[in-house]
């Protein structure tokens, strides 16, 4: 968490995307995750034609198939390779299923949080003054307070649900995305071209799209890389606790969550392999966020 | 070298790996010191001079390495010691002084913790026993009413003070030899001063042999009886400090006295070398103060011996000036 | 100083009170408790009695007026489910919560600490390498599912240690604690290795990059020059000069503990304050959820105040800057 803070002003001299093809890609980690979260997207996103079975087709789930072990057969004949939860459904399939909530909920919030964040940094890095004290205080005081308290005190307040998940895990995560742009377009307040254009009286809002924002587009990327899977993370979490996605569109959190109950009778598949789908997806995530962060700004690398 | 050399070091040579091969940071040095001799090192900074010293106190930081040489102490080779050989050595026969007195003292712990540990390390002996010795040895650095200062931190300190505090401790165990690297730098110039015939003294009642090193010739004239010079990690010339200062034959040491503000002319600039260091990786082949002297030839190409202009007084150089030649023959 | 001091307090009191307003305003956005309250099938009479009893039937800046007085003399309503002062029930749960909490401290500085300080003296090593690559692993892994695989390994296939509950705890030296009684340990080990956990990656980092940077300082050569053994040297003189920053980040992080604590608490099933709040955000039991709230965000602001107080006391520079960490 600390890291992703450090992350401020990083300014790329050419395109972060040739930079990236130049460093050192053939670190046999990096191709990895690389090759790993490819996968991942593509089989969240073609869930319904990847997975076995639908698992949330009443008709098809039988609860005669509940708790069978990793590679048993089910009663229609498809083979359970991961196992079947207490229901019947198919522990794969809810993987599949289960991995496109968690990515749906981490993504959307933190394309809200950075809009937001966005917003918020270049107006307190273009008025300055108080408009930039005032903003920069609230982001502190935010930020004093650890992510997944203030996302269950949010979600004790709005309740269950995919949306409303989606605004707590944004509204946890907007003022980090503000403190960084701010940092990175303050960089180039203080330069002397940013006089100038004022001096020519360009508009307001030309100055900060053109000068203020291109100088965050780096450090934004790098810091929503590694947000993601944070916000995954944090989503994982809630739904364990079970105030987060409703049971009705399961996350990998929720799946470990059901899974909880049976631990004790040594029906351990239906929580371990939703989890090391998760810590894969987190792992390769900050693993290419880190890689991403030392072609942006090597003197931060480890 | 005879039987009754101190410290013997032949062809010592120090790397430091980098991306493109080792770099030699120090390269084929040659040194003797007998006991109760004191030598002075002069060079710039990045000629080699500290990490010489390091290579001796066996400091060289990883992955630096001493590559190749001997370095006998008291007849033994040390080059191949273990850590626990090194141990045995380090703070008790030898001893080190480095550059910045408000560095080379741990922020966090008394002063007196950190002398008495100095004496633990090698003796077997009562805190009590050790108290009183280093009692004894803050009064003679000229440190008044030591109990108070023992229990004091650093920071509380001058620097004139820390640096005294630094010499009590390498002479606490009364060692053989002292390698001392620009300890008065950091210092203002009266205080410098007052340290250096300290020192001068403290060695000669203790019959310690004292390295002194030095960017500054006129620093190293006062304190040495020898003087060996060093450019690009090589020693250029060496010397009984009369005999080399009255007529230095390698055109470097003269440069360096010209550059000297006693030996310049009142109301004049500064004569300075031109040109700098040659980098590391960038060597000349031959003799690598050739690209800044003005008496270089081709014949300059091939890298030249120590040859012995006198009995002691030896000089690397192809075109070394005459002995007892005047600075206003070389223009 | 003084004048800095009473400026942060009021700082800190000005945010504690927005939070009060806008926690009692936003619960009062969402469902009516009265519902949880009763029985569905219940009639009028008896959910408006009900609804009187709570004092759910006044208009809410009245509630919340009403609240705020009794916050401030100690009293923050009470539960809806166990019909006890919820500060009395949360004063009864903090002591194991703050001993989880405590433990994992430990745990995370006796465990962090020798691997960072080696990976920092030997940063080409394999063993380095192995704690570094395992500090990665530990910051992307979700603690919670951890927990259930220490769960399944120690205590379903070892069988060496309870699944769950605080066990016996005992009284010394006026502190009750689990940590004195052998069934208490027992029960202990497991929930603070796992609230330890993320911690730890963090000291590994921190005592990691300290050494590496004290290593390299004069006083350190100095130390070698003088014949010290390596021991003596990362005893005497590095420890002291890296604990010094680490200590100060982990009692800033100390609030994120407690906070972290309800995770842990709801896999164990440990009765602290975590497991309460987590359970009253499930059964909608507004009193605790708010008293909870307040708490943590009270929590929070003194830890701040205390650090910020500590660095403008070392340090005047620090004084005007913003909070970094």
């Amino acid at each position: 968490m600390s890291e992703a803070k450090a992350v401020s002003a990083g300014r790329p001299e050419t395109g972060l995307l040739s930079k990236f093809a130049r460093s050192d890609l053939s670190r046999p980690t990096t191709l990895i995750s690389g090759i790993l979260l490819l996968l991942i997207a593509a089989s969240a996103t073609f869930a319904p034609l990847i997975a076995p079975t639908d698992p949330y087709d009443l008709a098809t789930v039988s609860v005669l198939d509940g708790r069978l072990a990793p590679g048993e057969e089910m009663l229609d004949g498809t083979i359970a390779w991961l196992g079947t939860d207490g229901a019947g459904r198919d522990v794969l399939s809810a993987i599949i299923f289960g991995l496109r909530t968690s990515l749906t909920v981490a993504i959307s919030s933190a394309l809200i949080a950075l809009v937001v964040g966005l917003v918020v940094g270049l107006t307190a890095a273009f008025y300055g003054g108080r408009i930039d004290a005032f903003l920069m205080r609230i982001v502190d005081i935010q930020l004093s307070f650890p992510a997944i308290l203030v996302a269950l005190v949010l979600l004790a307040l709005l309740g269950k649900g995919v949306d409303k998940v989606i605004i707590a895990l944004a509204i946890v995560q907007w003022a980090l995305y503000a403190r960084t742009v701010r940092a990175a377009a303050m960089v180039e307040r203080r330069k002397e071209y940013f006089e100038a254009a004022i001096c020519l009286e360009l508009s307001n809002a030309r100055i900060i799209w053109k000068h203020l924002l291109p100088n965050s587009v780096s450090s934004l990327i790098v810091l929503a890389t590694l947000q993601t899977a944070h916000s995954i993370s944090i989503e994982a979490t809630l739904s364990f606790l079970g105030v987060g996605v409703p049971i009705t569109e399961p996350s990998l959190g929720s799946l470990i969550s059901n899974g909880f109950d049976y631990i004790l009778s040594g029906a351990y598949w239906i929580t371990f392999f939703p989890g090391v789908m998760l810590l894969a997806t987190v792992a390769a995530i900050n693993i290419l966020g880190d890689q991403l962060r030392a072609v942006v700004n090597p003197r931060l690398s480890r | 070298m005879t039987r009754t050399d101190l410290l013997s070091i032949q062809g010592l040579r120090t790397e430091f790996p980098t991306p493109d091969g080792p770099l030699a940071a120090v390269n084929g040095v040659d040194l003797e010191i007998a006991r109760g001799d004191v030598l002075g090192i002069v060079g710039e900074s990045g000629s080699g001079k500290t990490v010489l010293g390091l290579s001796i106190m066996g400091l060289v930081d990883r992955p630096g390495r001493v590559a190749a040489g001997r370095i006998a102490f008291d007849g033994t080779d040390v080059t191949a010691f273990s850590e626990a050989q090194w141990q045995g050595l380090r703070g008790n026969r030898v001893a080190m002084i480095f550059q910045d007195p408000t560095t080379s003292l741990n922020p966090v712990q008394r002063i007196g913790t950190q002398m008495i540990e100095a004496i633990q390390a090698h003796r077997d002996i009562s805190s009590g026993a050790a108290r009183q010795i280093v009692r004894e040895a803050m009064v003679r650095v000229g440190i008044n009413s030591p109990d108070e200062r023992l229990a004091a931190y650093p920071h509380q300190f001058s620097g004139g003070m820390r640096q005294r505090v630094v010499i009590a401790i390498a002479l606490l165990n009364e060692p053989d030899l002292i390698i001392a690297d620009e300890p008065t730098t950091a210092l203002d110039v009266t205080v410098q001063s007052q340290i250096l015939r300290d020192m001068r003294r403290l060695c000669r009642d203790s019959g310690s042999a004292l390295i002194w090193i030095s960017h500054d010739l006129g620093v190293v004239a006062q304190i040495a009886n020898r003087v060996a010079v060093m450019y690009a990690g090589r020693i250029v010339e060496q010397g009984a400090t009369m005999e080399l200062l009255k007529s230095p034959s390698h055109p470097y040491t003269a440069g360096l006295m010209a550059s000297m503000p006693a030996n310049s002319p009142r109301g004049q600039r500064l004569i300075s070398i031109p040109g700098g260091l040659p980098q590391l990786s960038n060597m000349p082949k031959g003799c690598s103060f050739a690209p800044r002297c003005t008496r270089a030839t081709e014949a300059c190409e091939v890298l030249p011996d120590l040859s012995f202009i006198s009995r002691g007084h030896g000089v690397r150089c192809v075109f070394p000036l005459h002995v007892g030649a005047s600075l206003a023959e070389r223009n | 100083m003084l004048a800095f001091v009473l400026r942060r307090v009021m700082q800190s009191v000005v945010v504690l009170f927005v939070m009060s307003l806008v926690v009692f305003s936003m619960i009062n956005l969402v469902g009516d408790p009265v519902d949880m309250l009763v029985n569905p099938e219940s009639l009028p009479e008896e959910i408006d009695r009900v609804r009187r009893d709570f004092g759910l039937d006044q208009p809410v800046h009245v509630q919340y007026w009403k609240f705020l007085l009794g916050a401030i003399s100690g009293d923050l309503g009470k539960s809806f489910i166990f019909g006890r002062p919820a500060l009395a029930l949360m004063a009864e749960r903090f002591p194991a919560t703050l001993e989880l909490a405590t433990s994992a401290l430990v745990i995370s500085v006796t465990v962090g600490l020798p691997l960072g300080v080696y990976a920092g003296l030997r940063p080409d090593g394999w063993g380095t390498r192995i704690i570094m690559g395992g500090s990665v692993l530990g910051i992307s892994v979700p603690t919670f599912w951890l927990g259930l695989m220490m769960i399944i390994v120690f205590s379903v296939v070892l069988g060496w240690l309870p699944v769950s509950g605080r066990g016996e705890t005992a009284r010394f030296l006026g502190i009750e604690s689990s940590a004195f009684t052998l069934d208490g340990l027992r029960h202990l080990v497991l929930p603070a290795t796992n609230l330890a956990l993320f911690k730890i990656a963090m000291v590994i980092r921190l005592a990691r990059a300290g050494t590496v940077e004290v290593m390299a300082l004069d006083f350190i050569r100095f130390a070698r020059a003088k014949g010290l053994a390596p021991r003596r040297i990362v005893l005497a003189h590095l420890m002291p000069n890296i604990l010094i920053p680490i200590v100060t980040v982990l009692g800033i992080e100390f609030g994120t503990l407690i906070a972290f604590a309800t995770v842990t608490e709801s896999i164990f099933a440990w009765p602290g304050l975590g497991k309460l709040v987590i359970d009253a955000i499930v059964n909608l039991d507004r009193p605790i959820v708010v008293a909870y709230l307040l708490f943590v965000v009270t929590l929070f602001l003194v830890l701040n105040l205390v650090v910020d107080i500590i660095y403008a006391l070392l340090d005047p520079r620090v004084r005007l800057q913003g909070d970094e960490t």
